[in-house]
């Protein structure tokens, strides 16, 4: 890691990405005093890990990105575990996600699948009455309806005050619960600040199908403002920056061109050109 | 303390089976010893066989005289014993610290509130204790396993009880080899029959001689027990 910075605003949803190898991990484990950084400054919840690790820990939940589990303990064994070594819990809570996540606790962990011990560990993060949760790449293995649910409950332990620092892959699930993202590559920071700002600067996409024969004169007028056109067929399409988007859409309005369509920058645009594969 | 209690819930095949292996182990080997060599005389040819073996006194060290039930327990199981533990000792060893580490559950527990060094306490913790239940697991068993057959200790405690009815008493058909032996400590005897591990007992010129072996053609002790003369 060098030249790196991330900070969490307290209450929000922190999304923080990178390619694989590219210290996301490395990152939330010197978070939680579990590495040693050999320097920079390190503060979470107004103290050093490193040093005051306990005291770190005690108010973080952590979801590690590979979640073992004691396999020849049962689900509920585990979460009583987890519950008895943070000396918190919160039953009602705990109980309320089992169900939810529809979660067999009887079962031992050694005959659960991988997205089944990904709810262990989700559900005893979620439950306990922490001010923190640290997610590493915490959807992997879980099917798409318990990720709608994975999402809601990262946007209740929002609302409730709780800050998320959510480590992932999928760009739909950060766009879908982040504020703001932080970016990193080969260990150095590439981009962070709030999602709506950056989709701000990114250009969206546009496409459209004018007039037949009027192809050529559209894509003329447009290429007029500045913008780069491609002509399919009988259709134009184009990537317009944020303040030409009403410009474009003017006229191609004029030109009577049929299914305009804008799409706003979508995260996946915003991340592809640092998701280039870089051996790790 | 209640890490403790999860690697023992962790690890609890493991440990049975290694105590029950071990305490096992030592309840049944002076039994043994007492009925397959149920006479004096049958003692005798056994312990002079094993004295003048070179690769067991290698092994084992000097079996010494008079090599009694006891002292030969001590001798031979003492050394397997030794070996045993410490073998189950680096197995459980492992288990409870570098394998935890490696499958990412004491990265789990940490981000759980536990300080960085209780993981390790624990495992230490874990194995005191698994040595302590260890020592009085053998302690028991050899007490247990010793008394029906009559170990010194339990022979010479019923025989100064009722001498008159333990002289009477054959055990397995056998009389009891305890009542046979002459009456000096079973606690010196058990001193000295500890603290012969070949390599010392050697190493002070204490091998035994080379002197004729007109009996000795096994190299086991454990044949010699089952061809007694």
């Amino acid at each position: 890691m060098d030249a790196f910075d991330l900070s969490v605003v307290p209450g929000s949803v922190h999304g923080f990405l990178g390619p694989n190898g590219a210290g996301k991990s490395t990152t939330i484990r010197v978070l939680l005093g579990l590495y040693r950084a050999s320097a920079g400054r390190v503060r979470v919840l107004g103290r050093d890990p490193a040093r005051r690790g306990v005291s770190v820990t005690k108010r973080i939940s952590y979801v590690p990105g590979e979640v073992t589990l004691w396999p020849n303990l049962s689900g509920q064994e585990v979460l009583d575990a987890l519950a008895g070594l943070r000396g918190a819990r919160n039953i009602a809570a705990e109980q309320r996600l089992v169900d939810e996540f529809a979660l067999d606790t009887r079962r031992r962990v050694r005959t659960y699948s991988k997205g089944n011990r990904q709810k262990v560990a989700l559900v005893a993060a979620f439950s306990a009455p922490t001010d923190l949760l640290v997610l590493d790449e915490p959807t992997s293995g879980l099917d798409p309806l318990m990720e709608d649910l994975f999402q809601r409950c990262v946007r209740d332990a929002a609302a409730a005050g709780r800050t998320v620092l959510l480590s992932s892959h999928v760009l739909g699930e950060v766009e879908a619960v982040c504020e703001a993202v932080t970016i990193i590559k080969d260990g150095r920071l590439v981009e962070a600040g709030r999602l709506a700002d950056m989709r701000h600067l990114a250009s969206s996409t546009i496409t459209a199908r004018p007039i037949s024969g009027q192809a050529a004169l559209v894509s003329e007028r447009l290429r007029g403002l500045g913008v780069a056109v491609e002509i399919e067929a009988d259709s134009v399409r184009l990537s317009a920056p944020r303040t030409l988007v009403p410009a474009v859409l003017g006229v191609l309005a004029e030109a009577d061109a049929d299914d305009i369509t804008c799409t706003p920058a979508k995260l996946e645009d915003l991340f592809r050109r640092h998701y280039v594969a870089a051996a790790r | 303390m209640i890490l403790v209690r999860l690697l023992i819930r962790r690890h609890r095949a493991m440990l049975g089976v290694w105590l029950l292996v071990l305490a096992g182990l030592c309840g049944g080997t002076v039994s043994s010893y007492q009925n397959t060599y149920a006479t004096q005389q049958q003692r005798r040819t056994a312990v002079a066989l094993a004295q003048d073996n070179r690769a067991t006194t290698l092994l084992y060290g000097r079996l010494p005289d008079p090599g009694t039930a006891a002292q030969m327990f001590a001798w031979e199981l003492g050394a397997i014993l030794t070996v045993l533990t410490a073998v189950m000792a680096v197995l459980v060893a492992v288990a409870v610290t570098r394998a935890a580490e490696d499958d990412g559950t004491v990265e789990l527990v940490r981000g759980c509130g536990v300080a960085p060094r209780r993981p390790l306490h624990s495992a230490l913790v874990l194995l005191a204790g698994l040595a302590l239940v260890l020592g009085v697991a053998c302690g028991g068993a050899v007490g247990l396993g010793g008394c029906p057959g009559g170990t010194q200790r339990c022979g010479l405690r019923a025989q100064r009880r009722s001498p008159g009815r333990w002289r009477e008493m054959p055990v397995n058909g056998w009389p009891t080899p305890a009542l046979q032996r002459p009456r000096h400590s079973v606690r010196a005897n058990t001193r000295r029959c500890c603290s012969i591990h070949g390599v010392t007992r050697m190493a002070n010129g204490r091998e035994p001689s080379d002197s004729s072996t007109t009996t000795s053609t096994s190299s086991s002790p454990i044949l010699a027990r089952r061809t007694p003369s």
